[in-house]
C-alpha cells in the first residue's frame, strides 16, 4: 500500500528529525552566546557515539543509562577545548572570530577524525541491544521504540535545556551574553566562564545527540562533517536563538528528507535538505520559525 | 576640602589614547560618597571614554582607578560591577531579546547584591520596574520598548546590583521635558538613598538642578572643576564648552 508506505517514511524522518533538532540546538547554542562557528560539532557529536558505543560493548552499560556520564564527560572536554582552542578568540572583532573559529574547527575535526580512526578503526559501530528490533505498530505502520526513544530524550533534553535557560541563574546570565556581551560584563556576569560553560553544554549537547544516533544508526570517524552540516541546515531553517523553532526544524529536515527519498529517489534525499537551506537563507533568511 | 580617604572614586594621571589621539590625557578627579558630580565638555572631550575607563570596558594606557579604596585599574568591568559600579551607556544598550524584566533580574542576580535565587530577583526587579513607571512593560521584550522606557529599563537594570556609584552617559538625551523633569528627581531620590552618581550630560538644566559639582573636559583634559554655577561663569568653559568666545 504506497500510502502507508509513504507514511512509514515520513515516520522515519520525523524520528531521525528529532536528532537532526539536537544537534542543531547545540551548534546554535554555541554560535548564540560565543558568536563562534564550531565546524567540528560533528565531530564532538562522533565522540558521543563511541562513547555510548564502547561504555555498552565493554561494560553492558544500557546506551540510555551512559547518557548522563557521558553528557558530563563531553562537557568537560568541550570546555577544554575551548580552553585550548578557541578563548583565544574571545576578544577579536566579530568577523575574524568567526572566521578564524572555522579554521580552527576544521583543523580540530581532522584531528578528531584521525584519532578516531587510529583508535577505533573505520567500522561502523552500532549498539545492538535487545530492544534493537522491537517496532511498534501504530496504525498501518510501525514505530521503532528505540527512535521513539531516542526522539523522547531529544525533546526531554531541550525541554531542560529551555527550563534551565529560562529559570536558572546562570541560564539568565547566558541568554543576557548571547544578547550583548558587553551589557553583560556591566552587569556583573563573569562573561569567560559564560562562554566556557555554553561551549561545554554545545559540547554536553552533541554528546547526547551521538549516543542516541549509535543507538539508532551507526557511528564511524567520518559521521561529523554530515552532521555539521545538517545542523547547520536545521539552524538556517529554524533561525538563530530558538530551542523549539530549532527542533522543530529539525523535524522539519527530517520528514522533508525522508519524503523526498521516497518520492524522488534515495539520491535525492541529501539534496533536498541544501536546496531548502539555499532557498530558505534567500527567502526568510531570519529562518521559518523566528518572530521577526 | 573634603578629606582623600573619603573619596569613593579617584582617578590618578589617567591617560588613554586611541591611535596617536589622547582621548583622555593626564586627567585626576575624585568623586566623594553621596555627590551628584557632573562631566562636562564638548563633544570628543573624552567624557565617554572616562567612563569607560572607570567602568572597565577600556583598559588605561597610564594612570590609575582608586574604587572604595582598592585599586581598579586592571579589573575587568563584570568584578568592577560586582564592587559596585554601575553605569548607563549613550546609546541605549538594554538585552534586547529579554523582556524588561529579566534585563533587571540579571543584574540583580550578578550585582553587587546578588539574589540568592532567580525568583527573588524577578520579585525584586518586578519593584525596580513599577519604581520606573513600568509595571505594564514587565514581560515586553526590551527591543519592542520606546526609546523613553528603554532608558528606564536601563536605569532600573544599573540600580538593580544595588550600585554605590552610578555612571549616567546622557540620561536626558533624546528625552522629551516632562521625562527630563522626572528623570531629575530620580537621581535626586537615588542620591538621598546614598548612591553616588556621576553623569554626562548636555542638558544644561539637569546639570545645574541636580551636580553638586561639575568637571569641564576639553581634549580629554581637566579645564575647570566647581559648582555649575562657578562652571558655567568661568570663561574659559564658555570657549570650550558652549563654543563661543
Amino acid at each position: 500500500m504506497p500510502l502507508s508506505i509513504f507514511e512509514q517514511n515520513a515516520i522515519f524522518g520525523l524520528l531521525i528529525g528529532g536528532l537532526y533538532g539536537l544537534a542543531a540546538v547545540g551548534l546554535s547554542l554555541v554560535f548564540g552566546v560565543l558568536k563562534i562557528l564550531n565546524v567540528a560539532h560533528g565531530e564532538l557529536l562522533m565522540l558521543g557515539g563511541y562513547a555510548a558505543f564502547w561504555l555498552f560493548t565493554l561494560w553492558h552499560v544500557d546506551p540510555f543509562m551512559s547518557l548522563v556520564p557521558s553528557a558530563a564527560a563531553m562537557f568537560l572536554i568541550g570546555a577544554l577545548l575551548y580552553r585550548l582552542l578557541f578563548a583565544r578568540l574571545l576578544y577579536a572583532p566579530d568577523d575574524l572570530k568567526l572566521k578564524n573559529s572555522i579554521l580552527i574547527g576544521f583543523g580540530l575535526s581532522l584531528v578528531l577524525q584521525t584519532a578516531a580512526l587510529l583508535a577505533w578503526t573505520a567500522d561502523e559501530r552500532a549498539v545492538e541491544t535487545a530492544a534493537s528490533g522491537a517496532v511498534l505498530p501504530v496504525g498501518g505502520v510501525v514505530v521503532p521504540v528505540l527512535r521513539l526513544a531516542s526522539l523522547g530524550v531529544a525533546f526531554a533534553v531541550l525541554a531542560g535545556l529551555h527550563v534551565f535557560l529560562q529559570k536558572t541563574r546562570w541560564g539568565t546570565a547566558v541568554r543576557a551574553t548571547a544578547d550583548d556581551v558587553e551589557a553583560a560584563e556591566i552587569v556583573g556576569i563573569p562573561v569567560p566562564r559564560v562562554f566556557l560553560g555554553a561551549f561545554g553544554l554545545g559540547s554536553a549537547l552533541a554528546g547526547v545527540a551521538g549516543a542516541l544516533v549509535s543507538v539508532t544508526a551507526s557511528v564511524n570517524p567520518t559521521v561529523g562533517l554530515s552532521w555539521t552540516l545538517k545542523a547547520l541546515i536545521v539552524v538556517v531553517l529554524g533561525g538563530m536563538g530558538n530551542i523549539f523553532g530549532t527542533f522543530v526544524a529539525g523535524l522539519f529536515l527530517g520528514v522533508a528528507e525522508a519524503v523526498s527519498g521516497f518520492v524522488l529517489g534515495n539520491a535525492y534525499r541529501e539534496i533536498m535538505g541544501l536546496v531548502l537551506f539555499l532557498v530558505v537563507i534567500s527567502v526568510r533568511p531570519q529562518g521559518l520559525f523566528s518572530r521577526e | 576640602m573634603p578629606d582623600s580617604s573619603a573619596a569613593l572614586l579617584e582617578i590618578t594621571d589617567l591617560t588613554k589614547a586611541f591611535g596617536g589621539v589622547r582621548a583622555v590625557d593626564g586627567l585626576s578627579l575624585r568623586v566623594h560618597e553621596g555627590e551628584i558630580v557632573g562631566l562636562l565638555g564638548p563633544n570628543g572631550s573624552g567624557k565617554t571614554t572616562v567612563f569607560n575607563l572607570v567602568a572597565g570596558a577600556l583598559r588605561a594606557d597610564a594612570g590609575q582607578v582608586h574604587f572604595a579604596g582598592r585599586r581598579i585599574t586592571a579589573d575587568p568591568p563584570s568584578r568592577r560591577a560586582r564592587l559596585g559600579i554601575a553605569r548607563t551607556f549613550q546609546l541605549v544598550r538594554v538585552f534586547p531579546n529579554l523582556s524588561a524584566l529579566d534585563n533587571v533580574a540579571v543584574a540583580c542576580l550578578y550585582g553587587r547584591e546578588r539574589a540568592p535565587s532567580t525568583a527573588l530577583a524577578r520579585e525584586k526587579a518586578r519593584a525596580l520596574l513599577a519604581g520606573a513607571g513600568l509595571t505594564r512593560r514587565v514581560e515586553t521584550l526590551a527591543a519592542s520598548l520606546a526609546l523613553g522606557d528603554r532608558k528606564r529599563v536601563e536605569i532600573a537594570r544599573a540600580l538593580a546590583g544595588r550600585p554605590r556609584l552610578l555612571l549616567l552617559d546622557e540620561p536626558a538625551g533624546g528625552l522629551n521635558p516632562t521625562e527630563v523633569d522626572e528623570q531629575i528627581a530620580l537621581f535626586r531620590r537615588l542620591r538621598d538613598d546614598g548612591i553616588t552618581v556621576m553623569l554626562v550630560e548636555h542638558n544644561v538644566r539637569a546639570v545645574r538642578t541636580l551636580c553638586d559639582r561639575v568637571v569641564v573636559m576639553h581634549a580629554g583634559k581637566k579645564v575647570t572643576e566647581g559648582t555649575p554655577e562657578d562652571a558655567f561663569g568661568h570663561a574659559e568653559v564658555v570657549r570650550v564648552y558652549l563654543g563661543r568666545a
